[in-house]
């Protein structure tokens, strides 16, 4: 066994940054070189330990968090993020703020980016809220007077992880706070001194306004996210940066299909669709399979919007077309929750094209595009889209039952909606379970209806009964307050079951 | 641009100020060469008396030459012997194929026998009076541009006991053995400064050649074969900066063939920097 001395330790340090620095680019050898690198690192931390070479630890440390950063993306990301905050936290004990602050800063940095890589797979909020403090440690040695550029690093890399925060608690004020920091950056980051940080940071303040727009101010934050995301094609043209060209495209349409939904729907469709195609033309199917179904099912997203305003029946058919080239890649065994996803679009533009033709043959396809969703939307695995699709499964049954088996398929829609509110609670999502509820009332008032019409008029009183009992359920979130017009429909029709079942 | 025309403007980019100069001088003495042969410059006015002045003139002119000539031989072999001990002795067998050496032998030699053979020509042929005038302005021609070759052969002999400009030389020349001679040299007398000049430039070199041949995995190899000799020959000699250099080199053309998509070229140079970690813990290792 061979033993280490100061200078084979150095020379493994030195392998270990080579081999760092190759895996950057490497991509098809990232894991092997990583790997190799934290093997370096740690054969040179056999002898620069904490107690003979302080500084020296520390820098190994630093690089050694870094290399398990870098491995986290590819493998065990837990586990290696953990490792990686680890190494980073053991190299702060040596640089501290007084002693060494621009080591401190650097280090408290790359930790930031460590918790927000994290907190993707564990405990958002909380590592969220540490690595936002690390960052605003690192930003107390990194001022914008003194260190310009590494100012403008970690005030984006602040930005971001506001802006995930923003999913798990208070999405205005932290959205606010994300889109601060990333102007905070643009100080720095200007298209003329630094291009590429320019159009990442742009990129970032755009999807943070979109973030914005869903609780505020919906058409300014679009338009503001839209301005935002125009800045980075003038530096990421497609012959230079064709991959972050497409993806800005991609961003661009998602932020006009929103902008769609509150003003000039057609025309900002229409700019949607087009930034999608252009982002098609990179995202190919040969190239990048993944991109290039993502792009596709927004596009078909897009076009089933665009349905609803003109050319019904050819724009479906066009949302039907995409969805199906976007499963071509988001298959069941790969891409299972894309897949999902995909297949719920899916039966739901099958579903509006049965409001235009072959109304039958299409439901029966919107339905086989449900239960294949399903398959992945379990209720144990995915409770939320279980039930979303189980709501729309019951809808498609409801109207399946116009024209075809009325009573079984009513049954069936009544099973749905029934499954729909396991997730659907009054006390976790008030409004999707009155929005449940008054569909379970109304299907149920249906077969009513044909039960009352046939011998079994027990069972129909039943089913009135049943339907009084969940449009009361549905008044509970729809109150004459909240929901004026709902509240007055829904007790119009409270009346007449009542009524109904006075008669009866 | 096309391919030959992107070489031969990269090779008149690297042209230096001595070989514009050589040019200047070949130029200026091909204008005078047609203007005296088609008699309308005279360079020499005429003779005196009896013209023993051009007898003289033209002695004295093989004598300078001759002497000059000699200078420029042991000049050229003191500045081989400097470079030779502090290159590698290979410069000696280099320097044969000098081509400043061999163009101021040719000029010089020249020279002497031009004004040789004016001297003979005016004692015999004094019936040619066109030829006489000739002659003797033909030689007067290469005695001026022998001396003004003195400058940039002066500048060439001075420029190869640099470093870069003998790493270059290796280099263009493809003269590998002397390049090795040299780092080991370096690494013999720990000058760290000088190994880093040459693997940078190696490295240019290396990416040069990757271009040409669109990341020819031979050439790739032959290139890692460089660092991992190198690290090889520093593990020998326990020199961990040596050792270091290598593996910067093998790292940087690893990451280059990455960036240029040259995937097999960057998996050789990517084993290559194992390899030599392999050696060093080999020989660092207690």
């Amino acid at each position: 066994m061979r033993g280490i001395n100061s200078t084979l330790a150095e020379l493994n340090q030195r392998a270990g940054d080579s081999y760092f620095e190759i895996a950057k680019v490497k991509a098809h050898d990232c894991e092997e070189n990583l790997r190799r690198a934290i093997a370096a690192y740690r054969k040179s931390l056999d002898f620069f330990t904490f107690d003979s070479q302080r500084l020296r630890h520390a820098q190994i440390q630093n690089n050694l968090g870094n290399a398990y950063c870098g491995l986290a993306e590819v493998r065990d990301k837990e586990a290696n993020l953990k490792l990686a905050i680890a190494a980073f936290q053991e190299a702060l004990r040596v640089r501290t703020l007084d002693l060494f602050p621009q080591d401190h800063a650097t280090t408290q940095n790359n930790l930031g980016n460590a918790y927000t890589g994290l907190a993707e797979v564990r405990d958002k909020e909380a590592n969220l809220k540490l690595a936002i403090a690390a960052f605003q440690e690192a930003l107390r040695v990194r001022t914008l007077d003194l260190f310009p550029q590494k100012h403008a690093g970690s005030q984006n890399n602040l930005g971001n992880a506001y802006r995930a925060l923003a999913e798990v608690r208070d999405k205005e004020a932290n959205v606010n706070l994300a889109i601060a920091a990333y102007q905070e950056a643009l100080r720095v980051y200007t298209f003329d001194a630094f291009p590429q940080d320019y159009a990442t940071t742009q990129n970032n303040l755009g999807a943070a306004f979109c973030g914005l727009a869903e609780v505020r101010d919906k058409e300014a934050n679009l338009k503001l996210a839209i301005a935002a995301f125009q800045q980075p094609l003038r530096v990421y043209t497609f012959g230079a940066f064709p991959q972050d060209y497409a993806g800005t495209q991609n961003n661009l349409g998602n932020a006009y299909r929103n902008l769609a939904g509150v003003r000039d729907k057609e025309a900002n469709l229409e700019l949607a669709i087009a930034a999608y195609q252009d982002a098609l033309r990179v995202y190919t199917f040969g190239l990048f399979p993944q991109d290039y179904a993502m792009t596709q099912n927004n596009l078909g997203n897009a076009y089933r919007n665009l349905a609803g305003v003109r050319h019904k029946e050819a724009n479906l058919e066009l949302a039907i077309a995409a969805y199906q080239e976007a499963l071509r890649v988001s298959t069941f065994d790969l891409f299972p929750q894309d897949y999902a996803g995909t297949q719920n679009n899916l039966g739901n533009a099958y579903g509006d094209l049965a409001g235009v033709r072959d109304n039958e043959a299409n439901l029966k396809l919107a339905i086989a595009a449900y239960q294949e969703a399903l398959r992945v939307r379990t209720f144990e695995a995915f409770p939320q889209d279980y039930a979303a699709t189980h709501d729309n499964l019951g809808t498609t049954y409801g109207d399946l039952a116009e024209v075809r088996d009325k009573e079984a398929n009513l049954n069936r829609a009544i099973a749905c909606f029934r499954q729909a509110l396991r997730v659907h609670t009054y006390g976790a999502l008030p409004e999707d379970y009155a929005r449940t509820q008054n569909c379970l009332g109304r299907t149920c008032f249906e077969l009513a209806m044909v039960r009352l019409e046939s011998e079994a008029k027990e069972e129909g009183k039943d089913l009135l009964r049943t339907a009084r009992q969940s449009i009361s359920e549905a008044l509970r979130v729809y109150t004459k307050e909240s929901h004026p017009e709902q509240h007055k429909t829904y007790v119009e029709f409270l009346a007449h079951l009542d009524d109904m079942l006075s008669k009866s | 641009m096309t391919k030959p025309l992107q070489h031969l403007s990269s090779r008149v980019r690297d042209l230096r100020f001595e070989h514009w100069y050589t040019f200047a001088i070949v130029l200026v003495f091909l204008s005078l060469f047609v203007a005296c042969l088609s008699g309308k410059v005279h360079l020499y006015l005429g003779d005196v008396g009896d013209g023993s002045n051009r007898f003289y003139l033209l002695s004295a002119i093989a004598q300078t030459l001759a002497t000059i000539l000699a200078l420029l031989v042991t000049a050229t072999l003191v500045a081989t012997q400097l470079a030779a001990q502090t290159f590698t002795p290979r410069v000696v067998g280099y320097r044969r194929r000098d081509p400043w050496l061999w163009g101021a032998v040719g000029i010089y030699l020249a020279g002497i026998i031009a004004s040789l053979a004016a001297i003979a020509i005016a004692r015999a042929a004094k019936s040619h009076p066109i030829w006489n005038w000739w002659s003797v302005d033909l030689t007067l021609l290469l005695t001026g541009a022998g001396l003004l070759y003195l400058v940039p052969f002066t500048l060439a002999i001075l420029r190869s006991l640099e470093p870069a400009s003998f790493i270059r030389y290796l280099l263009e020349n493809g003269q590998y053995d002397g390049l090795e001679d040299f780092m080991r040299r370096a690494v013999n007398e720990g000058l760290v400064r000088q190994l880093q000049t040459a693997v940078s430039m190696l490295g240019g070199h290396a990416r040069s050649r990757l271009r040409q041949t669109v990341g020819g995995v031979s050439e790739a190899r032959r290139f890692a074969e460089f660092g991992i000799g190198l690290g090889k020959y520093a593990a020998a000699k326990k020199d961990p900066e040596a050792i270091i250099v290598a593996m910067d080199y093998l790292t940087q053309m690893t990451v280059h063939c990455t960036n240029r998509v040259y995937r097999p070229s960057a998996d050789v140079f990517n084993e290559s920097v194992v390899e030599l970690q392999g050696i060093a813990e080999e020989a660092f290792g207690q």
